[in-house]
């Protein structure tokens, strides 16, 4: 502040009664006339107002003027006698009185003739300001600020005594309109001043900072003085009285808030939004957003550099509004083309920008879903020919949209939640219903061809080789696992496969499929893998049993046994029915049942199903040289092992024989025959090189053994799956998942019956889908038609009185 | 219970500070860090606390004299011959103390008083305290005490005529109110207000009287009765008078009141504190050794009612 | 800044030298300094209203207390306590009535507040549990009330220690 000064030529009169001051001599001329203090106090005002260098002696003179004034004066107001009540009990009715007894007047006198000194001296120079406009009149209003301010803290200075005593004892009797003296000379500034100056003044600070918006450079000084005088002049008496050393007043910023902060921010609405439409005419979005970001650092630094710092809240609040919130449209326009050209640094300002503005990040999320969306839409279109068949294009494409818009997230939204969910959202969206689906005619593709492509990665003789590649495969195998809605699909044929792979022993490593089902296990639940998990342990299982029966042949030299290995799995886990029944033949019954008297020796009570179509053994030909082998289904040898009866048969008597279902036969025949081990005297070769149906054989054909066999390898595998059981197969897979899913409905449905007890409808509803959520995406009339059958058990009923409540029968 | 003790600050002592801004005592005797059992007797303990020099000291004086009061009033009956001793001992040593500095007079005249009558009635059952002799013994020594007590009171205040010099009538009325409203009693301010015109109009002023409200009445005060009233009491009193005026209370009517409805708060500038780890008893402003320095000490204050519950 | 000295002059012109930290104990002068912005002046500081003696006895507290900490907040309650006056002080106000009575003066005047305080309460002390007749004594003042008015006043309180 101020301490600069000319000339001192303040002259004191120090010397007065202070020689001998004692106490008592003091006390015998009370009363200190208050016109001669007043002219001491004027004189030093006077000169501390016109800022001019001030000794200790000089001050310390005020002080005790002020002093003795008020101490000296004081007693005075007792002299005459208290006026005693007569009423004894009411101890004090006219204590309230004495608030303005004598000493009060005294002091409310000095305090008083200061306050109208002030308010002469301001109006006075008051009005050499009324007409400045302008920076003079900024400059006018800080200067005089700066140096009333400045001489008001010396004032109060020696004024202080009157502030610890007078001031504070009126305003602890209740009197509300009485402050110390700094804080009245700012409202007596406030009054001759600020009142009539402060329209000019504000309109000359938002002057200035236009022009420093139109990137003018300005004398910042000068506003921040009006800022300062305008905090300072704000305070407010405090309502609590209770501590007698709390403050009088406390500071607010009511005045600044009212006469700059608020015009300040309507001027700054319209530079803004008049920048805004002017700016767009001719420039980009992008270039726009760019002009925004960089406005905003300089209203921050506005604030900063000379505003109050309570005001950065409500003006970047302000500018967002009118730069962002009202351009969302064109901005939002702007954002479909720049995810469209793949701009990742303009998206993550824009997204910046637009996520200041409260809710405005909605619509950008739907954007970004609906583009994601329609990229992986388009992406499996453009497949959707070949991929139907091939699970690893399938899901090669998928990942692809999936790994690109996930960086996506990452560079230009800082992977916020709300655009992670955007992705989930839109995959979720693509990987359930796509053109393959479509095709397909079912949602359940795309965990079918999930599932096949983990197949293909399990088999043996898989291309991925690299270990490490693998695992990698298997987490983005997860990723798009987690966005397919029927996990339960996935579920039945990932275990239908998994099974031929363990039956068929063609893993590629054990290791490879326990991760992949502890992955599995980690998404879902031990629940979900119990299945997968037990048909590993029966694997297991069995290879100990087979040991253990060898011994036992061995035991009781049951030599004569063909060579025989068998694997004994719990039908509970393992998706497979037994076959229909058939003959078979007596080469094989005595080891059957040799087995089986073994076992059921060992567990009692269970009983052993064969699996004949998922079985299959060697046969030698000993009637060629060489003598081949041949590796064969069951059925295969049933048929062939025939041959060992009669050398011709017609295929009636065969299919008499074995006990084959006809149809099944027939395809089995029809496999020997394109392999030539057996020749039909009927069929031609040409026939047989085309494609031979199973109708085109005939119950009366006959069918001999090919004596002349001939084959390049000694070791002929023959033992080919056959088609027509696939297709059965995954048709019955889907009927079984509709099952299964009615099943776990009526299962959830029941729990959560059982725990409410009575629900509505709706809610019932909401709870099951939610509950299922995790496995598959229930179908509505599904859910009402099991609720149906619920009732029909009578697990439940409709309530007599409201149609739409359950209510639980236990 | 075992007193440790080794810097029993006491009045009447050297006091040095330290290069760092401490204080120090310059050591006349040095308590050994002897243990006091529970069953140590009145006059170890009193020992050990330095009761008899702490009187000289301001600061503990008033703790002392709660205690004493308490011990003749209620427990008379179960002090020892020498506790009986020690206990006169401090009393002597009080009268000394008001003898020297004018100060608590009437309130040493009170506690006299009040004793010279606890052990009248006693008679003629002396083996109440223990014999007919003790009896008559300490009868003559309060009878003495009482005669040497009225006597400083009358002698008193050896009037200064010297008008030259300054006398509180002449002070200020801004320091006549600095000094009243220091008073913690009621009854003070009133007797003041009897003095002469000037200083009836000072004591007669309402926030002096508020202030004193507040301080007894109001909030967190040590004296848990008192807690969290206040305002409410205020209340409670604006409901019983007609002519509510929350701008208007009459605080000295209601610091009256509030008095006999909820008594005073009682505060001691020093008092006795137990250490929560070793369990020593101690004078607050001082040290104590504790055998567990290494966990960040920890010590309650003890009312004077609770200590004589501990040592009788 | 430690050591920095200003020179104080009493109202019959002794000056003492005192550390500019002690000095600004007092709440007048240190205003009085950051007011003026005075650093380095050579300014001498007249204190018109306390005399030698007893400027001497201020800076002799003063001095003794530089390294106080600063009061607490609830000083609103600790101002009635007024037993709590430490060893030192009451050594240093064993003084006469006139001395204890000027030495409040002088702690108004220069707006030191712990010396204000236990001068305060040393003289509440004094008046502690007496009687009216007693405190006159005590002070030696005179009573100026007609004796109908004293019966008055007696009125006026009796009601307030009545059980």
């Amino acid at each position: 502040m101020i301490s600069s000064v000319k000339s001192f030529s303040y002259h004191q009169n120090i010397i007065q009664s202070n020689k001998c001051f004692t106490q008592k001599m003091s006390h015998m001329e009370r009363s200190l006339n208050l016109n001669d203090v007043w002219i001491k106090v004027s004189e030093g005002i006077e000169h501390i107002y016109k800022i001019q260098e001030m000794s200790a002696a000089a001050y310390m003179d005020l002080y005790s003027q002020v002093y003795n004034y008020c101490t000296n004066t004081q007693s005075h107001g007792y002299a005459t006698k208290p006026t005693i009540k007569s009423t004894p009990k009411q101890g004090g009715n006219n204590r309230q009185n004495n608030i303005h007894d004598g000493a009060n007047i005294v002091g409310g006198e000095l305090y008083n003739k200061l306050k109208n000194y002030l308010k002469t001296y301001l109006e006075k120079i008051c009005e050499k300001g009324l007409d400045l406009q302008g920076e003079s009149v900024l400059r006018f209003y800080t200067t005089n600020w700066e140096h009333y301010r400045f001489s008001s803290k010396v004032t109060n200075g020696f004024c202080h005594y009157l502030n610890r005593h007078w001031v504070r004892r009126e305003f602890d009797s209740g009197r509300r309109d009485v402050y110390e003296i700094f804080t009245m000379a700012m409202e007596i500034w406030q009054l001759v001043f600020f009142q009539p100056l402060n329209r000019q003044v504000t309109l000359a600070c938002l002057q200035l900072i236009k022009s420093e918006r139109q990137n003018e450079v300005i004398n910042t000084r000068l506003i921040s003085g009006v800022i300062e005088s305008y905090v300072e002049l704000g305070f407010s008496e405090n309502a609590s009285v209770s501590a007698s050393n709390h403050p009088i007043t406390s500071p607010t910023l009511a005045i600044y808030k009212e006469f700059f902060e608020m015009p300040f921010l309507q001027d700054t609405e319209q530079f803004y939004r008049l920048e805004a439409a002017t700016f767009l005419v001719h420039n980009s979005v992008t270039e726009y957003l760019k002009k925004v970001a960089q406005r905003l650092d300089e209203e921050v630094h506005r604030v900063q550099s000379y505003l109050h710092s309570s005001t950065l809240a409500a003006l970047i609040k302000k500018v967002e509004e009118v730069l962002i919130r009202d351009q969302l449209e064109a901005i939002y326009t702007e954002a479909k083309s720049l995810l469209h050209d793949e701009k990742h640094s303009d998206l993550a300002l824009l997204f910046k920008l637009v996520s200041r503005v409260p809710n405005a990040t909605v619509e950008l999320k739907k954007i970004v879903e609906d583009h994601i969306r329609q990229m992986g839409i388009d992406a499996i279109e453009r497949v959707s020919g070949s991929a139907l068949n091939d699970p690893k294009l399938y899901v090669e494409t998928i990942l692809e949209i999936h790994t690109k818009f996930f960086k996506l997230v990452q560079e230009a939204f800082s992977s916020e939640q709300g655009f992670t969910a955007a992705l989930d959202k839109a995959c979720g969206k693509f990987i359930n219903n796509n053109a393959v689906t479509t095709a397909a005619g079912n949602t359940t593709k795309s965990p079918e061809l999930l599932a096949r492509y983990c197949d293909t990665l399990l088999r043996k003789g898989s291309k991925a080789v690299e270990e490490t590649d693998l695992e990698e495969k298997f987490n983005q195998i997860m990723v798009v696992f987690n966005y397919v809605e029927d996990k339960d699909v996935f579920q039945k044929f990932y275990g239908k496969m998994l099974a031929k792979r363990l039956v068929g022993q063609l893993s590629a490593s054990d290791d490879y499929e326990e991760s992949m089902i502890s992955k599995l296990k980690q998404a879902c639940g031990f629940e979900y893998t119990s299945k997968l998990q037990r048909m590993f342990q029966d694997i297991g299982v069995s290879k100990n049993l087979i040991d253990q029966y060898r011994t036992y042949c061995e035991k009781n030299r049951l030599d004569d046994i063909v060579d025989f290995s068998v694997m004994v799995l719990s039908s509970n886990s393992w998706p497979f029915s037994a076959p229909p029944n058939f003959v078979l033949p007596a080469e094989l019954k005595r080891t059957f049942e040799s087995f089986t008297k073994f076992y059921t020796q060992q567990h009692n009570g269970r009983k052993l199903t064969w699996l004949h179509q998922h079985s299959k053994g060697d046969i030698q030909t000993l009637y060629t040289k060489p003598k081949y082998i041949l590796h064969v289904s069951t059925y295969q040898m049933v048929v062939l092992l025939l041959f060992n009866k009669f050398s011709r048969w017609t295929v009636e008597r065969m299919q008499d024989e074995t006990q084959i279902k006809v149809d099944l036969f027939l395809q089995v025949l029809c496999g020997l025959l394109k392999s030539k081990l057996i020749t039909c005297s009927e069929i031609n070769d040409d026939e047989l090189e085309e494609d031979l149906k199973e109708t085109d054989v005939k119950m009366n054909y006959n069918i001999q053994l090919a004596d002349d066999f001939k084959s390049k390898k000694i070791k002929i595998n023959l033992n080919v799956p056959l088609k027509s059981v696939e297709q059965k197969d995954i048709e019955g897979l889907h009927r079984t998942i509709d099952e299964d899913r009615k099943m776990v409905i009526q299962a959830a449905i029941v729990r959560t019956m059982k725990a409410r007890q009575t629900l509505k409808h709706a809610l019932l509803m909401q709870e099951v889908i939610q509950q299922l959520s995790s496995r598959f995406k229930p179908k509505i009339p599904v859910i009402k038609k099991c609720i149906d059958i619920l009732i029909e058990k009578e697990y439940l009923e409709r309530q007599s009185n409201e149609k739409d409540v359950l209510r639980y029968l236990a | 219970m075992p007193f440790i003790g080794r810097d029993w600050r006491a009045y009447g002592e050297q006091w040095t500070k330290t290069d760092i801004g401490s204080w120090e005592q310059q050591r006349r005797l040095s308590l050994t860090s002897s243990s006091i059992s529970l069953n140590s007797s009145l006059s170890d303990v009193f020992n050990a606390l330095e009761i008899v020099n702490s009187v000289s000291n301001i600061r503990r004086f008033n703790y002392i004299a709660k205690v004493v009061q308490i011990l003749f009033k209620e427990k008379l009956g179960e002090l020892s011959g020498n506790a009986q001793r020690s206990l006169f001992q401090v009393i002597e040593r009080m009268i000394d103390m008001v003898l020297k500095t004018g100060d608590n007079i009437s309130l040493m005249q009170r506690i006299v008083t009040q004793f010279h009558s606890s052990i009248q009635s006693a008679y003629p059952f002396y083996y109440y305290i223990g014999s007919a002799l003790l009896w008559q013994r300490h009868i003559k020594m309060l009878t003495r005490m009482q005669e040497t007590i009225k006597q400083v009171q009358t002698n008193m205040i050896t009037i200064d005529e010297d008008n030259s010099k300054l006398t509180f009538d002449y002070l200020p009325v801004d320091m006549q109110r600095e000094v009243i409203r220091r008073l913690d009693n009621g009854t003070d301010i009133v007797n003041i207000g009897m003095i002469n015109s000037n200083l009836y109009r000072v004591s007669q002023e309402l926030f002096i009287w508020r202030q004193l409200c507040l301080y007894h009445f109001d909030g967190d005060t040590q004296n848990s009765n008192n807690s969290k009233l206040g305002e409410k009491i205020l209340g409670l009193m604006r409901k019983q008078q007609d002519d509510i005026d929350t701008n208007n209370i009459d605080w000295k009517t209601a610091y009256f009141k509030l008095k006999r409805q909820h008594g005073l708060r009682e505060v001691y500038a020093e008092m006795i504190h137990q250490c929560q780890l070793c369990k020593s008893l101690f004078w607050q402003g001082s040290d104590h050794s504790c055998p567990y320095d290494t966990l960040s000490p920890s010590s309650i204050p003890i009312t004077p009612r609770k200590l004589v519950t501990m040592l009788v | 800044m430690a050591g920095h000295k200003i020179k104080l002059q009493s109202s019959d012109g002794d000056t003492f030298d005192v550390e500019v930290e002690i000095a600004k104990q007092s709440a007048t002068i240190k205003t009085m300094l950051e007011d003026l912005g005075m650093d380095e002046e050579e300014d001498v500081i007249p204190l018109p209203n306390v005399n030698s003696a007893i400027l001497k006895k201020v800076i002799q507290w003063a001095t003794h207390h530089k390294d106080d900490p600063p009061p607490p907040e609830d000083d609103e309650n600790r101002e009635k306590n007024t037993n709590d006056i430490s060893s030192w002080d009451q050594d240093f106000l064993k003084v006469d009535q006139g001395t204890l009575f000027e030495l409040i003066l002088a702690a108004n005047y220069l707006d030191i507040k712990g010396l204000l305080d236990v001068t305060c309460k040393t003289v509440a002390n004094m008046i502690k549990g007496k009687t009216p007749e007693e405190i006159r004594r005590t002070f030696n003042i005179k009573n100026d009330f007609t004796p109908q008015e004293e019966e008055q006043i007696k009125k006026e309180n009796e009601w307030c220690e009545e059980k």
